[in-house]
């Protein structure tokens, strides 16, 4: 009789591998005995089953110690092997921590740029509507009629509410400030989940006209300006002028809408206060109750069953009602207006999908350079693990007579892999604990505020460190774990058992050198490329900080006014205007002194307008400055033809210099002095204007393609509102640009200056976005650069140690030492050179693609990379071999042959 | 000695392969054990409380091939022998000059 096949499968299976065998047979020799002596015979089937069930308990208590015994001992293992090689475990662990913490903390960074603004509940419930979908902010506001219709008319949205941001010039508790604020509808702070951490926020009440003047004002302002006082509720404070009552302060998270959040709002004022506080454009009068004065993006909150498909189908049906009863753009001139102008293109977009500011062309942008930067930074976390992985797989390869007689002697391949892994996971989770510190650190350096020079505005970033960042953390280890230890755990306990005995470990010509080789030519490519796009960077904001503006950027000192927000009036605008040129003209450093509405490069201190050839209407897009008598002679524009204008030139005279390019666009040629141009100046009616003289091209975008007219006027009757304060120096600008601030000071303490300073500080914007951008790509470059060649150096080196027999023979057979490391260079030097050659190559690529988008006229390649790159890698690589080659070289033949 | 206390059912395995002395392996041991206490011990606790015995070092083990199969043979180490000692020590000094039957009447 045999006992029961199940029950003993049962038995053997729920035993530990090792007591199988002893527990089973001393069972199976019971149950012999059992049939022999039994009474009867045929109850010793169900005697075994009873054993076995009986023994199920004790046998899991055993599995279970084996179990814990094993991790156990894994664990003390792989300690006790990492710690036989420090440098490979520190080199690993901190290979891991940089590229772990890259690319968590710029993710946060890039999450803090991209993300909604803080301090907003419910972000995916709030559509905004627009007047006309993309362009500019000009294009996309609605007005205060129109949306008081479309609020009473809707039904797909349970609450709505408008909001436009504003300069604000403000003065409260003896202290004063410019910085942007906000005018919003009363249901603003509902819609948007914001609560106060002082007071009240604004309400629907506050949106009568006969409402009192009150603001809210944000944590910030609350901390800098009130020094954080308890009673600040009920406390005046004066905006752009006018007084307001402060009612109450926004949560200490929230900072407005204004950049989608990246830049701080100071107060928020509502709406019936518009005309205190709005100027719509500089030196334009502004009515806020008709239908042409757009200045108001809407939001609302979705009902519950509705999409946004149905907000943009009764968007349609109300715009058409609304055409209809009320046409717009009667007064313009159709030949220089378009369709927006005319009626209502009513556009809806997810909140959500604002990325930086509500032009949907921004987030595009955006958008797609945020995600080359996350893809570099993929990049250089991929290049991290692989090279882990080579190492990984050289020190496995190192091992394999080891792994071969523990296979041999019955170790199962699944304990040698769950200790390579357990050696890993005790890597990367130590790669991670300080991957996470790095990007914490990362974190930390990147908040606060960014000035953005040339403005007043202060860029506000708190890249935060929460669940989504530290999941990037958790995947990226993990990615690390799976690379770097999974499949080199399992490549290297595939060995086979017999030659691995049999072999001495060491004879291999070339022991899978091939796999590695195509790891090292990837890593080097992508740090090439990396460097490549770093090099773009520099090589544009070499050409920003060089670059020939066409007027003597270098040599100017500049203020910039805002009076129409401090509530100045004309007479006490021209008092200071005309002292400041009196004194200004009396100062030795000054070679030339003027005021303007703007200048060609810069924030958009100029007004925006149309100008084409009154011939042959066609118009051209054009930033129109105006400016005093000297204005052509301060800029320093060589004129090619023609004249600028003087103080002999009557006042009332319609005359305008515009640069080459704006007469080649318009008339094909550049000598065009005499002809007659249109012009509309901001929303101004047309008129015409006589050529007086041409300069040379203002290159007025910086980095950016050229797109619009340049076109300098003299002032007419007033100075506008929005004034820029100018002189030109020998010396230094930024001494005189101290000079004109005290000058403005003495002639008016209230005075409130946007900003002042040398001209180049006017393009620091564009340059600082080059800056940054091209420093982390060659800081992504050159950590990717170390990596790739120490991971070569790894590799080489294991491999001459894996050669040494062959080496040796060599050298028996008459091989010289610079042979010998001549041929170990060239085998580690070609996967370098491949590298190179591919990294360009698609380094050209990249930068063609990236130009096309929007840089301006770059070379696909430089000579920068062309020189720099290859050398550098090619010199590091050479060195890299060097090394594991001078020891191949001094191998003793008679040492190398006796070897196993 | 890792374990310094013998749980009843360790002391009892321990004494099983002392008087087994050569011979003690896993089904001789639970034959020991059920004819001398009367008490069945399951084959699966019985390998579990040998395996937790060999790991405090009381018991070591020897695999043998005997009668065509893998068999473990068990024999108490020095320490082993020393925890059996102490273990009778504390139970003889415990029990010196103490009457059950006394306790009964007085009950």
């Amino acid at each position: 009789m045999r006992p029961p096949r199940l029950a003993k499968w049962i038995l053997r299976h729920s035993l530990p591998h090792d007591h199988r065998d002893p527990v089973v047979g001393d069972l199976d020799e019971e149950f012999t005995r059992h049939v022999a002596t039994s009474r009867y015979p045929s109850t010793s089937r169900l005697w075994y089953w009873t054993q076995v069930l009986t023994s199920l308990p004790g046998a899991w208590r055993l599995r279970q110690r084996r179990w814990r015994f094993g991790i156990m001992s894994d664990w003390h293992f792989a300690v006790r092997r990492l710690s036989r090689s420090p440098l490979f475990s520190l080199f690993a662990v901190l290979t891991l921590a940089i590229g772990i913490g890259a690319t968590t903390g710029i993710y946060s960074a890039v999450r803090a740029v991209l993300g909604p603004p803080s301090g907003v509940r419910n972000i995916d419930r709030i559509v905004n509507v627009y007047h006309a979908p993309g362009g500019s902010s000009a294009r996309s506001g609605l007005s205060w009629p129109d949306y008081q219709d479309l609020r009473a008319r809707q039904t797909v949205f349970d609450l709505m509410t408008a909001w436009s941001w504003m300069s604000a010039a403000y003065a409260a508790n003896g202290q004063t400030g410019t910085s942007f604020g906000e005018i919003v509808g009363g249901e603003y702070f509902a819609v948007l989940g914001v609560t106060p951490s002082r007071g009240r926020l604004l309400q629907p009440a506050d949106d009568r006209p006969d409402a009192p003047p009150v603001v809210v004002i944000s944590h910030s302002i609350w901390q800098r300006v009130f020094a954080a006082a308890e009673d600040v509720v009920g406390r005046p404070m004066r905006v752009n002028g006018h007084t307001f009552e402060v009612v109450g302060v926004a949560s200490p998270e929230f900072r407005g809408l204004f950049n989608n959040g990246l830049i701080p709002s100071a107060l928020w004022v509502p709406i019936a206060s518009t005309a205190k506080v709005y100027r719509r454009s500089p030196g334009l009068a502004f009515e806020p109750n008709d239908r042409e004065s757009r200045y108001l993006l809407a939001k609302g909150v979705l009902k519950s069953g509705k999409s946004i498909e149905d907000v943009r189908a009764e968007l349609g049906v109300l715009a058409a009602q609304l055409d209809a009863a009320f046409p717009l753009g009667r007064s313009q001139d159709p030949r220089v207006s378009s369709r927006y102008e005319h009626n209502r293109p009513w556009y809806a977009r997810p909140m959500a999908d604002v990325r930086v500011n509500e032009s949907a062309s921004t987030g595009a942008l955006v958008d797609g350079m945020l995600a080359v930067l996350m893809l570099a930074v993929g990049a250089v976390l991929l290049v991290a693990c692989s090279n882990l992985a080579n190492l990984t797989l050289a020190r496995g390869a190192q091992r394999q007579q080891d792994t071969a007689v523990r296979l041999a002697l019955g170790a199962s391949r699944w304990r040698l892999v769950r200790e390579a892994l357990t050696e890993s996971l005790i890597l990367a989770v130590a790669g991670g604990l300080l991957g996470v510190g790095i990007a914490r650190v990362i974190t930390v350096v990147l908040s606060g505020e960014l000035a953005v020079s040339g403005t007043v505005a202060v860029m506000q970033l708190s890249p935060q460190f929460d669940v989504p960042v530290l999941m990037v953390a958790v995947v990226a280890t993990a990615l690390a774990l799976l690379v770097a230890g999974l499949g080199p755990a399992l490549q290297s306990t595939r060995g086979d058992v017999r030659t691995a005995l049999v072999g001495d470990g060491s004879s291999g010509a070339a022991p899978r050198w091939r796999g590695r080789r195509y790891l090292i030519t990837a890593q080097v490519t992508v740090s090439v490329v990396l460097l490549a796009l770093a090099a773009l960077g520099i090589t544009q904001l070499r050409s920003i900080q060089q670059q020939d503006y066409g007027f003597a950027l270098n040599e100017l000192a500049v203020a910039d006014v805002d009076f129409e927000s401090q509530g100045y009036d004309e007479g006490r605008i021209e008092r200071i205007v005309e002292g400041f040129l009196a004194h200004m003209s009396s100062r030795r450093e000054a070679v030339a002194v003027t005021v303007a509405s703007g200048l060609p490069v810069g924030p958009t201190t100029h007004r925006r307008g149309q100008i084409m050839d009154a011939a042959t209407p066609k118009p051209v897009y054009a930033e129109i400055i105006a400016g005093g008598s000297d204005l052509i002679r301060t800029l320093g524009s060589p004129i090619t033809h023609g004249r600028a204008w003087d103080a002999t030139d009557p006042v009332e005279g319609n005359v305008a210099v515009i640069d080459g390019w704006t007469a080649r666009a318009l008339f094909g040629a550049t000598n065009v002095v005499g002809r007659e141009v249109a012009l509309r100046d901001g929303e101004q009616p047309l008129r015409q204007a006589t050529i007086l003289g041409v300069v040379t091209d203002a290159d007025r975008a910086g980095s950016l393609t050229r797109g619009s007219a340049l076109v300098y006027v003299p002032f007419r009757r007033d100075y506008g509102t929005r004034i820029v304060f100018a002189a030109r120096t020998n010396g230094d600008p930024n001494v005189l640009a101290g000079v004109i601030r005290q000058t403005l000071r003495s002639l008016d303490p209230d005075l409130v200056l946007r900003s002042t300073g040398a001209g180049p500080d006017l393009v620091g914007s564009t340059a600082q976005f080059f800056q940054i951008s091209s420093m982390i790509a060659s800081l992504l470059g050159a950590f990717a650069w170390v990596l790739a060649l120490a991971g070569l150096y790894g590799v080489l080196s294991h491999v001459v140690l894996r050669r040494t027999r062959e080496i040796g023979v060599r050298v028996a057979l008459g091989a010289t030492r610079t042979e010998i490391t001549r041929m170990i260079v060239r085998q580690g030097l070609s996967p370098v050179v491949l590298g190179v050659l591919a990294g360009l190559t698609l380094g050209a690529l990249a930068r063609m693609a990236l130009q096309s988008q929007f840089l301006r006229l770059v070379p696909a390649m430089d000579v920068v990379v062309l020189m720099v790159v290859p050398v550098l890698f090619i010199a590091a690589a050479v060195l890299a071999c060097y090394l594991p080659a001078r020891r191949a070289a001094s191998v003793d033949p008679i040492v190398a042959l006796r070897q196993n | 000695m890792r374990g310094d206390h013998l749980g009843e059912f360790e002391q009892i395995v321990m004494l099983a392969v002392a008087r087994l002395g050569d011979d003690a392996y896993g089904m001789k041991i639970r034959h020991e054990i059920e004819s001398r206490v009367g008490r069945a011990a399951s084959l699966g606790a019985v390998y579990a409380t040998l395996d937790r015995l060999v790991d405090k070092n009381v018991l070591r083990v020897r695999r043998e091939d005997s009668a065509g199969r893998p068999r473990w043979f068990f024999s108490l180490t020095p320490a082993g022998v020393a925890a059996l000692e102490t273990a009778r020590d504390i139970q003889a000094k415990m029990w010196a000059g103490l009457s059950l039957r006394r306790l009964k009447t007085k009950s």
